[in-house]
């Protein structure tokens, strides 16, 4: 295995709806931004890997714009995934193991803005026989998932207040963040539900932003940073897609991941300093928690998504703020995680130390 | 288990509709919006690159080789040769053009890069790359923020019917 | 300087082939009929699939069921255009008697949600109008006590 750091990352603020910028538009200042901070020229990047989605967009190959915004000529090598840009992130590490190349650059566009009613857009990611046809409101699943987990004891609507409560106030300091501030526990709870037991504050709020991680191997990566977030583990899994086919209280791909991660890694989730969880419902902190062993972690500092969620850029964050965290000399060890599909079908876990070994 | 023997097992289906609508708002971006705003002012707005010294047209908002800011738009007097085409002569669902007609990119004089739209005024078959074309805007109460502004392009110095297209 | 923007539509008309198992339930919804299939251990899986999602085995016969069932979980929704039910309702995971797992669809409380509750027991309604779709089955509704 070659060692592979991430050396810079950089994002777009969040923001609820962006009216001024095409695909390109906003990705080109973060693209600037993290190739500054890296310290490279752009012809020195190998190898390119993004991650969006149609369904957002409303067009059929969508991101074929933003590759105005990366400077494709003369011809690059690049790769797109079709769901986060943490999947991206995985292939680009893939890639630079495979020794093709000493520098890749992810980037993730999120752009929930755009679809005028995301109740439209989301069930065409359920099972077109039996879910997509009844139209589930997209946070349904999620609200059965959270009933689930009351029911069994696991928590309780104070508990989710406490973690909506907790990442607003720690979005405070993440500029990035869409929505922040001290709100009470109290003060939340005596909102209305949108899909019970889940209240308009548990859900991420869906918007528009663009995240840039670059990943490099080896001597070039100590190069770039003065602190390289080694990425010792990364690993996905995913689980079976009919919600009444699995515990949902459980997120059992998730499990597997950051298992298969600590296997490789030589570390686990009860050792990191910190963890970026990709939720994007409150209860999900607690699944996810549980699943990854996370005992000794502070989650979220950033505000996590419930402060900021631009749809299929939102786990590539989660890995960027991670890493931020080694590159700014705040941590030793962190935990990125980022899921696609609903209630946690999909789950990717990835594991960075000061450490390359 | 169902022991007692019902009635036999119903035919299966073989297919479900599956349909999806979705609305969206489109968001050109500063740059395209610059062109399509000519657009409904009968101007074709093209900008260089300050670094590689490339015309675009229609023009982003950076040069997508550079990727620098592109300078002022200036306009173009709309005429330039046909680079490729292709002539469609099958219907398709949403189709709004009677086939057959023509599809070209057009490399305007002054410009770098090539431009789709329709050719008309001209029989497919005489459509030929090099052919020198210009806009036929649509009246003053059709012009918008839209490609639909230029009806189509024909060719200049070609007399069809009636009309000569010759400035 | 701001952008142009502007609404437009897009669909997908889409007809999607089904396989046999899913093609058997479907058509029995149809003739109001709930089936389930049988997958590997003797699990009965409610609504079919071709294979078994814990072993990914080719699932057996199909199974007629009662077509009642135990609420597992909820959650309360208003409605829109479009939906199961013109007043809010629930959507919910059934564990369908004698099967494996848990069905998605709407539960139909009349409106108010204090008549919801996990464990609660509840039974298919279907559409008067059925044409071989999981909205055959109208929504479920409690079991009279």
């Amino acid at each position: 295995m070659r060692d592979i750091a991430v050396v810079s990352f950089a994002q777009s603020p969040c923001v609820a709806a962006n009216r001024r910028d095409d695909m390109a538009g906003f990705l080109l200042p973060v693209i600037r931004d993290a190739v500054q901070q890296a310290g490279i020229d752009r012809d020195q990047i190998d190898f390119f890997a993004s991650g969006s989605h149609d369904f957002f967009e409303g067009r059929t190959f969508a991101y074929i714009e933003s590759l105005d915004a990366v400077g494709a000529w003369p011809p690059i090598s690049e790769s797109h995934v079709e769901m986060d840009a943490a999947w991206a992130f995985h292939e680009a590490w893939a890639w630079l193991q495979l020794g093709q190349g000493d520098i890749a650059l992810v980037y993730g566009i999120g752009r929930g803005s755009l679809p005028r009613d995301l109740d439209q857009v989301l069930p065409a990611q359920l099972d077109p026989y039996y879910l997509a046809p009844l139209r589930p409101h997209r946070h349904a699943l999620a609200g059965l998932q959270a009933r689930a987990l009351l029911d069994a004891g696991r928590t309780s609507e104070q508990q989710l207040a406490e973690v909506v409560s907790r990442s607003l106030a720690a979005a405070v300091a993440n500029p990035a963040a869409q929505k922040s501030g001290a709100f009470s526990v109290a003060e939340l709870m005596a909102a209305p539900y949108v899909a019970s037991p889940l209240r308009e504050h548990d859900v991420a709020p869906c918007g528009d932003a663009a995240a840039v991680v670059v990943l490099a191997a080896g001597d070039t990566a100590r190069r770039l940073a003065d602190r390289p977030a080694w990425v010792r583990a990364i690993d996905h899994r995913m689980d079976t897609h009919y919600p009444g086919s699995r515990d949902l209280t459980r997120a059992e791909s998730a499990r597997i991941a950051g298992a298969r991660a600590a296997e490789l890694a030589g570390f686990a989730g009860y050792d990191v300093d910190v963890a970026e969880l990709h939720v994007q419902y409150s209860h999900q902190e607690m699944i996810l928690a549980d699943a990854l062993g996370l005992t000794g972690a502070l989650i979220n500092l950033s505000g996590g998504p419930l402060a900021g969620n631009p749809m299929t850029a939102t786990g590539l964050i989660r890995i960027g703020e991670a890493a931020a965290q080694i590159l700014d000399g705040r941590a030793g060890r962190t935990l990125a995680h980022a899921t696609n599909g609903p209630a946690l079908q999909q789950n990717l876990v990835c594991l960075m130390s000061t450490d390359p070994a | 288990m169902s022991a007692e023997p019902g009635p036999p097992l119903p035919q299966p289906i073989t297919s479900v509709k599956s349909p999806f609508r979705m609305d969206y708002t489109y968001v050109a971006g500063a740059g395209r919006s610059v062109f399509l705003r000519g657009l409904a002012e009968r101007k074709l707005l093209a900008r260089r690159c300050p670094g590689c010294s490339q015309v675009y047209l229609p023009p982003p908002e950076f040069c997508s080789r550079c990727l620098t800011e592109l300078e002022a738009p200036f306009e173009l007097d709309g005429r330039g040769t046909i680079a490729t085409f292709c002539v469609v002569s099958f219907p398709f669902p949403g189709q709004t053009i009677e086939a057959p007609y023509v599809v070209a990119h057009i490399h305007h004089h002054g410009a770098d890069t090539r431009l789709m739209h329709l050719i008309g005024d001209v029989a497919p078959d005489e459509v030929r790359i090099g052919m020198e074309v210009e806009p036929v805007w649509v009246g003053e109460d059709q012009l918008t923020t839209s490609m639909t502004s230029i009806r189509h392009y024909r060719p200049t110095g070609v007399a069809i019917g009636s009309e000569s297209t010759r400035a | 300087m701001t952008s142009l923007s502007a609404p437009y539509t897009v669909e997908f008309p889409f007809d999607r082939t089904v396989g046999p198992k899913v093609g058997t339930f479907l058509a029995g919804l149809r003739e109001a009929r709930l089936f389930g299939v049988r997958a590997p251990g003797g699990r009965v899986l409610c609504p079919a699939v071709e294979f078994d999602p814990e072993t990914a085995e080719e699932t057996g016969e199909l199974v007629e069921l009662a077509g009642e069932g135990t609420v597992v979980s909820w959650t309360w929704v208003s409605t829109r255009e479009g939906d199961p039910l013109p007043h809010d309702f629930a959507w919910a995971l059934v564990a369908i008697d004698g099967t494996d797992g848990s069905f998605f669809h709407a539960v139909d409380v009349g409106g108010d949600p204090g008549r919801m509750s996990t464990g609660m027991r509840v039974r298919v309604r279907w559409r008067e109008v059925r044409v071989g779709e999981i909205g055959d089955i109208g929504c479920f509704e409690p079991v009279p006590v």
